[in-house]
């Protein structure tokens, strides 16, 4: 029992600030600026409010977001269209990975 | 998706070639700077491949500087370097102009008219009318005037209640309605009496008006008078009336065939022959040398393609494909319930109208008989003989 008392404190999965943006229902990628994602299928993905990318190849990008770093693992990536606020990846995707 | 390409197509792009070792990078500075990359292509570890604007493309230097990145241009594409590139060939661009300016004229004019619901007239009947009346294909469309193409069809066509002309592209819609044909009704004050169209057993009969002569369950033959249209009263004479009555009769209707019966049915050979042809305005090209047919029986598949500008444009070119399957035709004798089977459907087509109560069919003698047990109108008005009422209207039931 004296082991798990030592152990650190887990991280809540909710800080105080989502949880009131989700009270007072307001979109969370906007107040909190974290990225949004969609994936069609197993082909198309789309990040939107990310901050740069890492790395560049065929098969694996990474994205920089406020939270964590994405990584997308795949074959034959591209980039079908990049603006400052979203970026579209198309290839097939095999993994996707937040470290 | 389309629209952002033509787009793109229209205002021109660079695809460029990147090299460098912060290739990130550079894509990182691009986006902050509002540049927008498309089609973002990793080559090998120190290449990349992308599309840019050719505004965007201006700002490039300071960031190549930047990231320490090389670009090069890989190939230009769209409308403006196009224009530029030929921007000597002056025939070649009044050909283009010549051709648009073609096109265009041939919309102005109308190509097509489409004829809807005729029942009775043909669309052919229906085309000369309104050629009469001013509308053929090939005329400006400006000089088409609806309105009084309307009423002088309308005027000039008995057989037309209303006419509808729409003007859609190079297509003129032509909706007719076509008048029903009026119905004989005698008038009232015309005295008449009613005889019976057809022999039977009278099921109900229900006078108005009238002197009614025979009542339900009697047998009546063909034409004999039900009800009379002339009264004879002891203190006024014999008065003529308007005699209206609904009779109800129940009738026997028999249908008769020989067996066995036939049935022609088709096979194909597989042999076939195709003839294309191309027709502008009235003149056609043909495709094929010999114009004759030697199959004893085919079936003739046709198919016409109008060359359209949009989906209402229709230009006067047209592709005519036709093809000719040879079919062997062999009789196949039917079983007596086939024949049954089909003489039935036929016969029942005919019955349509009124009501049948049973129906018994008997095989005797190599011959088939379908007999209908039916119960239908069977009144008729006719206008009273003043002679003919003196023979009948003075009998008492």
């Amino acid at each position: 029992m004296e082991g798990i008392n030592l152990k650190k404190k887990e991280r809540p999965i909710k800080t105080t600030k989502e949880k009131i943006t989700e009270m007072l229902d307001m979109p969370k990628e906007v107040v909190l600026d974290s990225p949004k994602l969609t994936i069609i299928g197993d082909n198309q993905i789309t990040i939107e409010n990310y901050s740069g990318i890492m790395e560049y190849a065929n098969e694996s990008i990474r994205i920089k977001t406020s939270v964590k770093t994405i990584t997308i693992k795949g074959e034959r990536l591209e980039i079908r269209t990049i603006t400052d606020v979203d970026i579209l990846i198309e290839g097939i995707i095999k993994g996707i990975q937040y470290d | 998706m389309f629209l952002i390409k033509l787009l793109n197509i229209f205002k021109g792009y660079v695809v460029i070639l990147i090299e460098g070792f912060f290739i990130e990078r550079f894509l990182n500075i691009c986006t902050r700077r509002g540049i927008h990359l498309w089609n973002v292509r990793r080559i090998d570890n120190t290449k990349m491949r992308a599309n840019i604007s050719i505004q965007a493309f201006k700002m490039l230097p300071p960031i190549v500087k930047k990231s320490r990145c090389t670009v090069q241009i890989y190939s230009r594409k769209g409308v403006p370097f196009f224009v530029y590139k030929h921007r000597k060939r002056k025939v070649f661009a009044f050909g283009i102009i010549i051709s648009a300016l073609l096109i265009y004229s041939m919309t102005l004019f109308i190509w097509t008219v489409d004829i809807q619901g005729n029942e009775k007239m043909t669309a052919e009947q229906i085309t000369v009318a309104l050629r009469d009346a001013g509308l053929k294909t090939g005329m400006w469309k400006n000089n088409v005037d609806i309105q009084y193409i309307q009423n002088v069809v309308m005027t000039a066509q008995p057989d037309i209640a209303w006419i509808g002309i729409n003007l859609k592209g190079t297509k003129v819609e032509v909706d007719v309605k076509e008048r029903a044909p009026k119905p004989y009704i005698l008038p009232k004050n015309e005295p008449c009496s009613i005889i019976a169209t057809m022999g039977g057993v009278i099921e109900m009969i229900n006078t108005k008006d009238g002197h009614q002569l025979v009542k339900k369950g009697d047998v009546v033959r063909e034409g004999q008078l039900l009800v009379s249209g002339a009264l004879d009263s002891k203190v006024e004479g014999i008065r003529y009336v308007h005699s209206e009555a609904e009779v109800l009769a129940r009738t026997w209707h028999e249908k008769t065939v020989s067996l066995p019966q036939f049935e022609e049915v088709k096979t194909p050979t597989g042999r076939s022959k195709s003839k294309h042809s191309i027709k502008i305005f009235d003149f056609s090209i043909k495709f094929f040398i010999n114009d004759r047919i030697y199959y004893a029986n085919y079936d003739r598949i046709s198919y016409v393609k109008k060359l359209t500008l949009g989906k209402d444009n229709i230009l006067p070119i047209s592709f005519h494909y036709d093809k000719f399957n040879e079919q062997n035709l062999t009789q196949n004798e039917l079983t007596n319930e086939q024949a049954i089977e089909k003489l039935k459907t036929e016969m029942d087509s005919e019955f349509k109208d009124i009501q049948i109560v049973s129906k018994k069919d008997l095989i005797h003698d190599n011959k088939l008989t379908v007999t209908y047990e039916c119960i239908q109108n069977i009144a008729k008005q006719q206008e009273v003989l003043k002679e003919e009422a003196n023979d009948n209207g003075g009998q008492k039931p």
